[in-house]
């Protein structure tokens, strides 16, 4: 069967039907219209500044992997800003030995600056050597913790201004439910899109946080990334993926569902906000709200 | 009739092969090409019935000569011999 004429060029067979929208695009109308979502949200959080230097945390996965190629578009054409690639190993045999393939493919093809930091150089140890010690919490808690050290680390090293992550739309309505849901209400203020000045920190923004996750894995495929095949071995994070499924299905049933649950996390999330004073860990010396760094309270465990 | 398969990511991963070829009955649908899929590749059986348990399915793209089921009528849309399908993972591999 033939499928539509895309609603937005009026001229193209269409080849996506967005049912938040209604709208029905065709290939390049997807693209385009996915670069201007993304511009529109660096803008409606101001994201960036002229001439910022930007480390995009790359894992190889479709989202940072579109999320690179977005930004270099989207610089190039606007603020002027250096984009660079930065990337944690965390020493997960056979996973993220594929994701590192991948994403020096990607930055070759894009012309990216790509830097590599490991869990080995920074802490000491692998996720391998963690997951196999006897422990008291997930190994999703651990690798969380120390890849957000890793990549405010690297951003540093590269002397970037911001820090990119691709945390999804779907990412991002996760968080907000989790986060309803274990009475966290201290975290809700950490989803702020364009980040928190905070001395130390690299100030983190994600660019992507109105996309949803289903698009950017359609952007991915049309923009010929290869897909990772392993799947992380240690990923565990049961709550999470709940919560990723309930979301899913009210997703299917009322579209504009993770649309509306994100921006409700973002009209509660000033009455959360507090003023954190940063002190700086006594073990360590890296910046903390309290004595001791979370990375320190899990590697001394 | 002839239908030509491509599995990206995960899913070629569980299926151990990124192509395959599906002879299908005149008349069938996406969703009987899916069936006949994981029949052929069981390792898949597991990963597809979680990710396209929904209509449309929501774990997973599904593209049928280029254009995502949603945008037709979804697993219910008639394949055609030599038309080609290509699964693609959302939410692994973020």
């Amino acid at each position: 069967m033939e499928p539509p004429t895309c609603t937005k060029c009026r001229v193209n067979p269409s080849i996506y039907y967005r049912a938040y929208s209604g709208e029905r695009l065709c290939a390049g109308c997807f693209r385009e219209s996915l670069k201007e979502r993304v511009k529109r949200t660096i803008n409606r959080f101001n994201m960036f500044e002229h001439g910022s230097r930007i480390a995009v945390g790359v894992s190889g996965g479709k989202d940072s992997l579109g999320l690179l190629k977005l930004l270099v578009e989207i610089e190039e054409e606007t603020h002027g800003s250096e984009v660079v690639a930065v990337t944690v190993d965390e020493g997960i045999r056979g996973y993220r030995d594929e994701a590192l393939r991948l994403v020096k493919d990607a930055c070759s093809s894009l012309g990216v600056e790509s830097i590599i930091t490991s869990f080995r150089d920074l802490f000491g140890t692998t996720m391998d050597e963690i997951a196999s010690r006897g422990r008291e919490l997930s190994t999703c808690s651990y690798c969380g913790v120390l890849r957000r050290r890793a990549l405010n680390e690297a951003a540093k090293g590269v002397g970037a201004d911001r820090l990119a992550t691709a945390h999804t739309l779907d990412d991002m309505a996760q968080s907000v439910l989790l986060n309803i849901l274990r009475g966290d209400t201290g975290k809700m203020r950490t989803l702020d899109p364009g980040g928190i000045d905070l001395e130390g920190f690299v100030r983190r923004v994600k660019p992507y946080c109105e996309v949803p996750e289903r698009e950017s894995a359609l952007y991915a495929y049309l923009s010929g990334f290869v897909f990772q095949g392993t799947p992380c071995p240690y990923a565990e994070e049961a709550m999470r993926n709940d919560v990723r499924g309930f979301l899913k299905e009210m997703e299917a049933k009322r579209p504009g569902t993770m649309f509306v649950t994100f921006n409700t996390g973002l009209r509660v999330m000033p009455t959360m906000r507090k003023a954190e004073a940063i002190d700086h860990c006594r073990l360590c010396g890296e910046p903390t709200p309290g004595n001791i760094c979370r990375v320190c309270q899990l590697l001394n465990k | 009739m002839l239908v030509k398969v491509r599995l990206m990511g995960l899913l070629k991963e569980r299926a151990g092969a990124g192509e395959a070829s599906l002879s299908l009955r005149g008349g069938s649908s996406l969703r009987g090409a899916l069936d006949a899929l994981v029949e052929m590749f069981p390792g898949l059986r597991k990963t597809m019935g979680d990710l396209a348990a929904a209509n449309p399915p929501q774990g997973i793209l599904v593209l049928l000569d280029g254009v995502e089921a949603g945008n037709l009528r979804d697993l219910g849309t008639p394949v055609r011999d030599g038309s080609e399908i290509v699964l693609v993972p959302v939410t692994h591999g973020g």
